[in-house]
């Protein structure tokens, strides 16, 4: 069953909406047409192509943060200060500006997600940010932070084996989890076990003992302050022998990450935790055998496993139809990408995330965000709600001194000007395709937003809502009629069914 | 316990409940849910045990909190050769052998007066050095880890509390619920911005959100979890409002996360929100460099968040017993690495604070003279007995179902 391709014939819209969807953050109708005329074969590799063009058209240079690298260098420069005043007060103005650095980062990766030319890579490297992760928290230094996820954006499509070694000699990596500070003479595990445990073999596949000599097969790496580039410490690393699951030898961080790319446990590992990414969360065993096999085979190349996946007729079954938890970040980009509105301005959108509970450059832990059901709560889905009546011009200059204004207040633009700018953004007309009547316009809408239908009492509310003196009455050229709209489509990103895809 | 303190009581759940539940009324949904449920009586066991109620707050440091320098050996020639330039030797000395981190000067101070336990070497069998792994033991109670499906305390929920109908019986602090509070039928609620904790909107857009959501169950497990989610987030948002604004602070307390948390949770205590459990939790003890400063400064924000937290309980005037325990993951290993800091160990101590408690230490010091083959601390007490001990004492339960097995109880408390 699972050898098999989807193939031209029975290829429906809903099919092309559901890949959107799930191999970036979904898009409008104009997409899921275009995708559905390419075919199965066809859309898929237009999607995982290097340029998908299923953005919305807006290209950026990541200027933001040019300023990054000068940073990091008055940080090397730091140490050779003579005075403590003058350490104290380069410290306070170098974080001050990590802050900054980090914040306009993740407004600028959130935009991309939202209308950058590769929506699919990008999803990619927020995956890879949620599997190698670090944290600003810990690694206090935004430049490296920022190379990292840099490099889950331009190689997180490749392969595996090379982000596996990257990622061990990554300034922010080494830094979050000591490996810059693992020495021969009295080693630190971090990295050793985390690496294992989370990164290749996942627990009850490597023993303690394991752990204890790997890590002083990691000693001697550290961190070029002035080039920011790991490099390599002779006289810190341990060269005698060590034996690595069932390998013995004078090994080295290479040498033990290859051990790992040949456990059989590995593949299974990271085709498991794409499937619950991508596909479902329950996925079939064979299914998860086969993929591991052919990735394991391939060397670790990522965007055909990827391929196999959207490619394969388990991907499309009933059963994986809004079967996943959307992640705050899928929940608003992908909002913004349904409703054709463009980012909004300040810093909207990274707060927004940090509201739901998914903070960019600040995962919780080492393992990441948990994912799946642990997005919502009582508050989450609240929340979700109001970043919804946010997004569809609820805030009001009155509401911002309120009590609730003051506690959400670092989630909004103060300015009032921008407020109005992306108030008026979406379109009600557009939204509702010009319908005539409620039923039409709430189906449009309803169309446009959810995976799945929504129930028939919930249809009944929202034509209701609209049309407050009944269906004939209806005129979306009417301003009331128009706010109404906005409001049902507030409530149409409030429904479990938009939290799902 | 009296008659007059028992259905003073149950008022005052009614009141708090009807308060939240005013606005879903209107909506229709809410009656048939649960107000049968409160017109019964409130369960035997939990009110009727105590004089004062029991209000647990789970305060989980997160990490891995060295535990051999939060409570430093006394005396002992292993620690300071083993600890080297890590070990703390100007910390409280509370008896001959065991002492306390120099930062926990409240928790002294709570020592002094018999309102601070401490159960030494608090651990279980076959240690687990993931952080994940061992959380989910924590968890669960179970050493299977999430094989299990419900936490701990969201089986004393299911078990004791869903009957009382109040939907804040268990509330944590932030956007998500942990493992421990994972239950069948009575769900945690999550709060992380209180004043923000309402659904947005008109009256009439409220209204037919309500209606749109709640009307009919859901035919698939994700969308039913969702749509609970909601409605239990409504059920609740009114009363945990009202209580947070309420609140008045009578203690100072600092400026950190924690002190934040635990002042909201002050606040939804003495606002009467009877919840009877909280859950909250700290990070950053994963202390595998620099421990020295990042521990220090931890303890120091963790020492006075807690004691501002108890001062203030104090001042409320509570109907309740308040008691916060305080545990961790893992301990850290005897031997430093090489960065200043220390790997993944095992047992550590666990700190049980409040005025209902029975202060002094528990359990035995862990013998630094006999360590495992990984050269890592052997527990003494197993951590199962000390939620027995919340469980039969403070709640008034039977530990045995919910725990899986027969578990001692220690003294830290009174039945």
């Amino acid at each position: 069953m699972f050898g098999t391709t989807m193939q031209d014939e029975g290829w429906t819209l809903a099919d092309a909406r559901h890949l959107l969807d799930r191999a970036c953050f979904g898009g409008t109708p104009a997409m899921i047409q275009r995708l559905h005329i390419l075919g199965p074969e066809g859309a898929v590799d237009e999607l995982l192509g290097h340029s998908s063009g299923f953005g919305n058209g807006a290209t950026s240079s990541p200027e933001s943060y040019s300023a990054l690298a000068h940073r990091r260098l008055a940080r090397a420069a730091e140490g050779n200060l003579q005075s403590d005043d003058a350490r104290k007060s380069l410290k306070k103005m170098t974080s001050k500006n990590d802050r900054k650095q980090a914040d306009t980062y993740r407004e600028f990766w959130l935009s991309q997600m939202a209308q950058g030319v590769h929506p699919v890579g990008e999803k990619m490297a927020l995956f890879w940010h949620g599997h190698f992760t670090s944290s600003i928290r810990d690694v206090k230094d935004s430049y490296a932070m920022v190379q990292q996820i840099e490099m889950y954006r331009e190689k997180g499509l490749g392969s595996f084996s090379s982000l596996l070694h990257d990622i061990t000699l990554d300034p922010a990596m080494l830094a979050y989890l000591n490996n810059d500070k693992n020495k021969k003479k009295a080693p630190n595990e971090n990295y050793a076990r985390e690496v294992m445990e989370l990164f290749t073999l996942g627990t009850g596949n490597y023993t303690e003992q394991d752990v204890v000599e790997a890590a002083r097969a990691f000693t001697g790496w550290r961190t070029n302050k002035e080039t920011g580039v790991a490099r390599f410490a002779k006289r810190r690393h341990d060269p005698s022998t060590k034996t690595v699951l069932g390998r013995t030898g004078n090994l080295g961080a290479s040498d033990v990450l290859d051990i790992l790319l040949e456990q059989p446990a590995t593949a299974p590992f990271l085709v498991r935790k794409f499937l619950n990414f991508y596909a479902t969360p329950e996925p079939d065993e064979a299914w998860v055998a086969e993929l591991s096999t052919s990735f394991r085979d391939s060397g670790y190349a990522i965007r055909p496993l990827l391929r196999k996946i959207f490619l394969s007729p388990a991907f499309y079954a009933r059963n994986t139809r809004a079967a996943l938890f959307k992640s705050p970040v899928d929940f608003l980009v992908s909002t913004l990408r349904r409703l054709e509105i463009p980012p909004p301005p300040g810093r909207f959108m990274a707060s927004a995330c940090d509201l739901l509970g998914q903070k960019l450059l600040e995962p919780p832990n080492v393992k990441g965000w948990e994912g799946g059901e642990a997005w919502i709560s009582s508050s989450t889905i609240m929340l979700r709600a109001n970043v919804a009546w946010m997004l569809m011009g609820g805030i009001d200059k009155q509401w911002l001194r309120s009590d609730e204004g003051r506690a959400l207040r670092k989630f909004i633009p103060q300015d009032a000007r921008e407020l109005r700018h992306w108030i008026a953004a979406p379109d009600p007309v557009l939204l509702t395709e010009g319908a005539p009547d409620p039923e039409t316009a709430i189906d449009a809408v309803c169309n446009r937003l959810l995976p799945v239908a929504p129930s028939s009492t919930t249809r009944n509310r929202l034509c209701e809502y609209i049309a407050p003196f009944g269906p004939d009455a209806y005129r979306i050229t009417e301003p009331q009629t128009a706010r109404l709209v906005l409001d049902a489509v507030h409530m149409t990103l409030s429904l479990p069914e938009y939290q799902l895809t | 316990m009296t008659h007059e303190h028992d259905s003073h009581r149950i008022d005052t759940t009614r009141r708090t409940f009807l308060r939240g539940a005013s606005a879903l009324v209107a909506t229709g949904w809410l009656a048939q849910q649960s107000f049968a449920a409160l017109n019964q009586q409130a369960p035997q066991g939990l009110t009727g045990h105590r004089e004062r109620p029991l209000v647990l707050v789970m305060l989980e440091l997160t990490g891995g909190n060295d535990g051999l320098n939060a409570m430093p050996p006394q005396n002992n020639d292993i620690y300071r050769r083993e600890r080297g330039d890590l070990a703390i030797t100007d910390g409280f000395q509370l008896t001959e052998t065991a002492g306390l981190h120099p930062e926990l000067k409240g928790l002294h101070r709570l020592y002094g007066d018999g309102k601070l336990a401490i159960i030494e070497g608090v651990g279980y069998p076959d240690p687990q050095r993931s952080h994940f792994v061992s959380r989910d033991i924590w968890h669960t109670a179970d050493q299977g880890g999430r094989t299990r499906d419900t936490g701990w305390l969201g089986r004393l929920a299911d078990a004791h509390f869903v009957e009382s109908g109040n939907p804040n019986s268990v509330l944590s602090l932030g956007t998500r619920v942990p493992y421990s509070c994972k239950a069948d039928h009575c769900r945690a609620v999550a709060v992380s911005r209180p004043a923000a904790f309402r659904v947005l909107g008109n009256d009439k857009l409220v209204e037919t959100l309500d209606t749109a959501i709640a009307a009919e169950a859901a035919s698939d497990r994700a969308r039913e979890f969702l749509r609970r989610s909601y409605m239990d987030a409504r059920r609740s948002s009114e009363a945990v409002r009202n209580a947070a604004q309420n609140h008045k602070p009578q203690a100072d307390y600092p400026k950190s996360e924690l002190a934040d948390d635990l002042r909201l949770i002050a606040g939804l205590i003495s606002g009467g929100l009877d919840t009877r459990v909280f859950t909250v939790n700290m990070s950053g003890f994963d202390t595998h460099s620099k421990q020295a400063a990042r521990q220090a400064k931890l303890l120091n924000e963790l020492d006075g968040a807690l004691s501002a937290f108890l001062a203030d309980i104090e001042k409320q005037n509570s109907e309740n017993d308040v008691v916060v325990l305080v545990h961790s993951e893992f301990g850290r290993r005897v031997t430093p690495n090489g960065s200043g800091g220390t790997d993944h160990g095992t047992a550590g101590p666990v700190f049980v604070a409040g005025h209902a408690v029975h202060g002094g230490l528990y359990g035995a010091q862990p013998d630094l003279g006999n360590l495992d083959e990984r050269g890592d601390i052997r527990f003494t007490t197993d951590f199962r007995s000390v939620y027995a001990t919340i469980l039969e004492k403070g709640y008034g339960v039977a530990s045995e179902p919910l725990l899986g097995g027969p578990w001692n109880s220690l003294g830290f408390l009174d039945t």
